[in-house]
């Protein structure tokens, strides 16, 4: 009976997904995403150059050097909104970014869990994406994530002294259109306080709750900073980066002035267009730089 | 194989060439041991060379290495033929698993016949058989005939052996340790191919094999037993008793009959692996390997199953991590036609370079 159960047995496979790199219906990976050099040993360059068959050196050996494109000072951080608004860009909406985006890490060949929480040492947040088997990810700043010190209000909240209807009718708002889960139920609770006092600690409290969450600008910091060697490579990619920005005002919307809002709504996703495929390309050269930093 | 039925092999092989119109005709020599008739192998390739062909005629050679001398080496590569050697891995399991007729092991004396071979040819190939006292430590018996300084190392299942569910847990874990190897290896440029896991990556990478890729069992490729008789497959062969997959004789020609009987029984679709998300990655297609395993050619093997859906997921593992890291050397040896010649011309120039694989 021992003999039987253990002998091996045709059992069909019913799901498989396990192989994350190209199959032959992708894309040629040798020139997709980007060209891939042959990886010729350095002893032939080095070969071929003292005969002098070989002109440049770098041609076979290098891919350019990489750089990343999510530095602290690209980010745009702090952001202060402004008190109103004309001239201002328009911002990608973060649902847009975050969709290119997973997919550039999912080609990229990165399996990503959302909303990852993230802690380390006092710095403590919420990660878009990460994929946990290469430590790799990212997290967005944008309107909804940022604490006050990297996003500065042009009138920030005092819980102490602002109208208590002020406060509670902020927060009646929030609890229908923005808070979910945990959150919800914390700012529910704080709704239902009738006393003053407690109420407006309630509602510092809950800020500070919601802080814990949020990407302050010396979270982004430490996240920009981690040393390449603990192989950790978590991007901090800002809607407020010039480089993502939606440009009302750029020649191109002006030379050609919309006559419709037909006209106009096809102009605007030109530019959206534009502005995800910088995105893009920068998610890209980010996953590019990690891996010449030994990702 | 007597001289006469060596000639008319001879005849045979080029009839079938012409009338076939192949391109290129591959003459295999295996055995038992081929270098036990060694002048009459010699003679054979003289005898192919000495004739005229609109095609093209290689040799290939699988030997165990006790007879490889100096000067047959010389021999054989002056008339092309690739030499592949039989050792299953470092000293303890080769004296194990390949000892000579005494029953010595055999190590010891292909220590200079490793040497040998890879100084005339830096591209021989290697043929470990596992078995399942060898398989708890196959990773380290590829490490050891890497640092040897094989660069082709093809591993092969002995399927007629007695794997059961519990001998093959040492054979997953001796993968994963491979596995890590293969990775630290590719990472670190060193260029070999590992028949188990580049086989599979292969398999992704390029799709199932076509047709003109495999044997067509007794139609593309057939084996000539000593006394003539016809094979689909080298391992039908055997002690050359068995009449049951003879499809002719080079004397009298194929027996179409036979030939397309065993070959329809061998393409029949398999209703035991219907819905397999792994089908068109397995080598349940192997007619040979299938009747090793189970006694019959036209039924999936419990153990090629039990081994594939054991070895994909981590070679797949270790292939997608390799393409995370964008590694060069993973993508074009999986994805550039041109790598076995690049990589080829790399080593021809590079030939007196010596390599450090430790």
């Amino acid at each position: 009976m021992t003999r039987k159960n253990s002998s091996p047995r045709v059992k069909p496979v019913r799901k498989y997904n396990i192989a994350r790199y190209p199959s032959h219906e992708d894309p040629d990976p040798i020139n997709h995403p980007q060209p891939v050099n042959f990886p010729f040993r350095k002893e032939l360059v080095a070969t071929l150059a003292t005969l002098g068959i070989l002109g440049t050196k770098a041609s076979l050996t290098e891919n350019g050097s990489a750089k990343n494109p999510f530095t602290l000072e690209q980010s745009g951080l702090p952001h202060q909104p402004s008190m109103f608004g004309t001239g201002q860009p328009s911002y990608l909406a973060d649902k847009k970014a975050r969709e290119v985006i997973d997919r550039v890490f999912r080609e990229e060949g990165f399996t990503l869990k959302s909303n990852v929480p993230y802690q380390e040492e006092d710095n403590e947040l919420v990660l878009d994406g990460f994929d946990e088997n290469d430590h790799t990810g990212y997290v967005l700043a944008h309107f909804k994530n940022l604490e006050k010190d990297a996003l500065i209000p042009w009138s920030p909240v005092n819980p102490n002294s602002d109208p208590i209807d002020q406060l509670r009718s902020r927060l009646q708002y929030k609890v229908k259109n923005e808070f979910t889960g945990k959150i919800k139920e914390h700012a529910q609770r704080t709704l239902e306080l009738t006393d003053e006092a407690r109420f407006r600690k309630g509602f510092a409290d809950l800020e500070k709750e919601i802080g814990r969450s949020k990407l302050s600008l010396k979270e982004a910091r430490h996240l920009a900073t981690i040393p390449t060697e603990k192989k950790e490579f978590i991007a901090v990619i800002s809607l407020f980066d010039r480089r993502f920005h939606i440009t009302r005002g750029s020649r191109k919307f002006d030379a050609a002035t919309p006559k419709s809002a037909d006209e106009l709504k096809k102009t605007r996703e030109e530019q959206v267009g534009e502005v995800l495929k910088n995105l893009e390309k920068s998610v890209r050269q980010y996953l590019e730089w990690a891996r010449s930093q030994g990702l | 194989m007597s001289p006469e039925t060596a000639s008319q092999a001879i005849d045979f092989c080029l009839s079938q060439a012409r009338s076939q119109e192949v391109d290129h005709l591959e003459i295999v020599f295996f055995g038992g041991e081929p270098l036990l008739s060694y002048p009459l192998l010699c003679s054979v390739i003289d005898e192919f060379r000495g004739i005229q062909t609109p095609f093209e005629i290689s040799f290939k050679m699988s030997t165990n290495g006790t007879l490889l001398t100096e000067e047959i080496m010389e021999e054989l590569s002056r008339r092309k033929v690739y030499v592949s050697i039989s050792m299953d891995g470092d000293p303890s399991v080769q004296n194990r698993q390949r000892p000579d007729v005494q029953g010595r092991g055999t190590a010891e004396q292909l220590e200079p016949v490793m040497d040998r071979l890879l100084r005339w040819n830096p591209c021989a190939n290697v043929n470990a058989v596992v078995t399942p006292e060898s398989a708890p430590v196959l990773d380290q018996s590829v490490k050891w005939l890497r640092e040897q300084g094989f660069s082709y190392i093809s591993t092969t299942l002995d399927y007629s052996a007695n794997w059961t569910l519990e001998n093959l847990k040492p054979l997953k874990s001796a993968y994963e340790r491979l596995a890590t190897y293969y990775l630290e290896r590719t990472l670190a440029g060193d260029k070999f191919y590992i028949s188990c896991f580049d086989e599979k990556i292969r398999s992704h990478a390029r799709g199932p094999l076509d047709p003109s890729e495999r044997c067509v069992l007794g139609y593309r490729q057939f084996s000539i037993a000593p006394s003539g008789r016809l094979y689909p497959c080298v391992q039908f062969v055997g002690e050359d008793q068995d009449s049951s997959f003879v499809i002719g004789d080079v004397r009298t020609g194929f027996n179409e009959t036979n030939r397309n009987s065993i070959f329809c029984c061998s393409e029949q679709d398999k209703p035991e692996c219907d819905g397999c998300a792994l089908k068109s990655r397995c080598s349940s297609w192997c007619a040979c390997v299938n009747w090793q395993s189970t006694g019959r050619i036209d039924q999936a093997s419990p153990v090629v199953c039990e081994h594939e859906r054991m070895l994909l997921p981590i070679v797949d593992r270790v292939a997608s991590r390799l393409w995370k890291r964008r590694d060069p050397l993973f993508i074009h040896k999986h994805y550039n036609p041109a790598f076995p010649v690049f990589s080829f011309l790399e080593d021809l120039v590079l030939s007196p370079v010596k390599e450090n694989h430790s």
